[in-house]
């Protein structure tokens, strides 16, 4: 039995459709990460899922409950806001035993769960204090020990780590995955970090324009995308997309990078023209004359682990970035010929669905 | 360039801070001046008396009755149109059908001066044809005509009950903005964990409209204290001195009975008390600004 199962939901604003019809799956334990840009609809999911905001159409199953219409508090789920949606004026003790305290628990029921709750979190010693006397990381622990507390079945993280600087955010990350390892709890998090997503997913969920775009386990999603906006969203610096011709050549069509055939797809091909998409690992500078295009060093961004270069050429309007290997030296200015990896190229149609992965 | 800027800001300066000092400094210092006096109002010549007139304050009975009636209208004050109007504003903000033409209906009334809010309640307590009296005689066997106004046991009240109608707009729009600065997410935190309307107001709602209550308090205490016009209007601090409180009294005192010396010490006596809760009203905000900042 799965632990959330999504069908056909909906959701209109007035006239405007945010979410499309979306159907999910999610088991027991699974952590999901709904991922996409800004105005995706997939905190809108998550609201949906809590109950805070209803859907137009469609069915909402948790534990095999039918909870489309059931109120927030009964649906067995915890939300973990991005502001983390602290009361200023309770204790750290208070806000994680809020919803004890509703239900009017024993006093003592409440203290010795909301310490239980602390001791998973190691803020033990922040109880007695306020929220505005907390650094942003213990506030958001403090946000998952109120969502802890209530033995949800289905926790929902909305963009937690948003507001936390780089270093922190790695840091929690690594604690939610830990927590999500002891609790073995289900969990629905959402994020526009894409490297947020493939780190904690057990699978990501990609949405675009409130429709899901591909479903998968983050390697899947990131070497077989289904489309071009997956293939651009998911991996940082972002896929390479070459525009290329198609030259039909008797019973085949050959792709055309910069006038020399860089491969065969196995049908005639319709198309006049397709993009490639090759991420910058795939690309690499040849030692000889003998490459697939040449480009001129722009930008060199040196991150210490890895190098990436961004190059100019002549048939692409946007610049290619290429990753650097181990020990190679580029400077701005530098034309250099470049090869591809034909075993990692992505070929999309005009459409920007994919046509096909890898060799061809 | 920046000197030019500097004389052109002082320039636009010298005019609004021109009139706050003719209108509010000035009388201020004179009535410090005058309190020390037996001036009456017209005779140049005047003696200083020292203290006497605060000494006079202590056994003037009308001044006592007039504290009192002065305490009792800022506890109801601080009791109805705080109460009402977080009320109002609750009902509002739980998205009422017609809420804002609630709103509008509800502050229209903070828009009357309060001559206009007066001569409307004097009409409806009016013993005769008033509202109040036709409305209570028609659920009760015989024909009501109390006159509301001109009974010392209900005199006072009556006042403070049209006051407060006038002051509960004023309230409720500043409780409303109140309930608007809350950040919704914490609401959604109450409806997740399961509250009823009323744990949410009691635990969550109110407690953060801290900020909202110190000003809505502060500033009803402060009105209260200047409770003047609408009294005048509908009782002139009557019948029996009744309904009196120290601005009315002040006033009497001054250009009633020519005391012009003694209703400025009463007035000194008005602003102290003004400006110690001036004191406390910022006090508390710098509190509640600490716990919610």
């Amino acid at each position: 039995m799965s632990s959330l199962k999504l069908q056909d939901v909906r959701k209109n604003f007035g006239t405007q459709t945010v979410i499309h019809g979306i159907d999910l799956d999610v088991e027991e334990g699974e952590f999901i990460v709904f991922v996409g840009p800004s105005g995706c609809g997939k905190s809108t999911m998550l609201r949906i899922i809590s109950g805070l905001d209803q859907v137009t159409s469609g069915r909402i199953f948790i534990a095999g409950n039918d909870v489309t219409f059931t109120h927030p508090s009964k649906r067995q789920v915890a939300m973990v806001f991005q502001s983390y949606a602290l009361f200023p004026h309770m204790t750290v003790a208070q806000n994680i035993g809020f919803g004890l305290r509703l239900a009017k628990l024993p006093k003592a029921e409440i203290a010795k769960r909301v310490f239980a709750a602390a001791e998973v979190l190691q803020i033990e010693d922040l109880l007695g204090r306020y929220p505005r006397q907390l650094s942003g990381g213990q506030r958001q622990r403090v946000a998952i020990g109120r969502a802890i507390i209530r033995n949800p079945r289905v926790f929902l993280f909305d963009e937690p780590l948003s507001n936390l600087d780089a270093a922190l955010r790695v840091q929690m990350r690594l604690e939610i995955a830990r927590l999500h390892n002891r609790l073995g709890a289900t969990i629905v998090y959402v994020t526009h970090d894409q490297t947020e997503a493939m780190t904690l997913a057990d699978r990501i969920v990609v949405i675009k324009e409130g429709e899901i775009a591909q479903v998968g386990n983050p390697l899947e999603v990131y070497e077989s995308p289904a489309n071009k906006f997956v293939a651009g969203f998911i991996g940082a610096p972002s896929m390479n997309f070459l525009k290329a011709s198609i030259r039909a050549e008797g019973g085949r069509s050959s792709i055309q990078l910069y006038g020399a055939a860089l491969a065969y797809l196995p049908d005639r091909f319709a198309r006049e023209y397709i993009e490639l998409g090759i991420r910058p690992e795939h690309l690499s500078f040849s030692e000889s004359s003998d490459c697939d295009f040449w480009g001129v060093v722009e930008l060199v961004e040196e991150l210490g682990s890895e190098s990436f270069a961004y190059l100019q050429t002549e048939f692409n309007p946007e610049p290619v970035t290429i990753r650097l290997e181990p020990n190679k030296k580029v400077k701005a200015g530098d034309k250099l010929p470049v090869s591809i990896d034909r075993n990692a190229m992505h070929v999309f149609s005009e459409s920007g669905s994919t046509v096909a992965i890898g060799r061809i | 360039m920046d000197r030019s800027i500097a004389l052109w800001r002082t320039v636009f300066l010298i005019l609004p801070v021109s009139v706050f000092a003719v209108f509010v400094i000035w009388p201020l210092l004179s009535s410090f001046y005058y309190s020390f006096t037996n001036w009456n109002g017209f005779n140049p010549n005047y003696d200083f008396v020292g203290f006497d007139n605060f000494a006079k304050i202590y056994t003037d009975r009308l001044f006592a009755s007039a504290a009192i009636n002065t305490v009792i209208w800022m506890v109801a004050a601080i009791i109805l149109p705080t109460g009402l109007g977080l009320f109002l504003a609750l009902l509002i903000d739980s998205r009422v059908p017609g809420g804002t033409l609630f709103k509008s209906v509800f502050y229209l009334p903070i828009c009357l001066s309060a001559v206009v809010v007066g001569q409307v309640w004097v009409w409806i307590y009016q013993p005769d044809w008033g509202l109040l009296n036709t409305v209570l005689t028609y659920f009760s066997s015989e024909k009501i005509n109390y006159a509301w106004l001109a009974k010392p046991e209900s005199a006072l009240f009556s006042v403070i009950v049209a006051w407060s109608w006038q002051q509960t707009g004023l309230s409720m729009v500043i409780y409303l903005a109140g309930l608007t600065a809350i950040p919704s997410d914490l609401q959604e935190v109450c409806e997740l964990e399961g509250s009823s309307w009323w744990q949410k107001v009691r635990l969550v709602l109110l407690p953060l409209l801290a900020p909202a209550t110190v000003v809505v308090i502060a500033l009803s205490v402060i009105n209260s204290l200047k409770g003047f016009d609408i009294l005048f209007i509908m009782t002139e601090g009557g019948p029996f001195n009744s309904s009196d409180t120290l601005a009315m009294h002040m006033y009497n005192e001054s250009f009633r009975k020519y005391y012009m010396g003694y209703g400025s010490a009463i007035a000194v006596v008005l602003f102290l008390v003004a400006l110690a809760i001036i004191w406390l009203y910022f006090r508390q905000l710098r509190k509640v600004d600490e716990i919610y900042s």
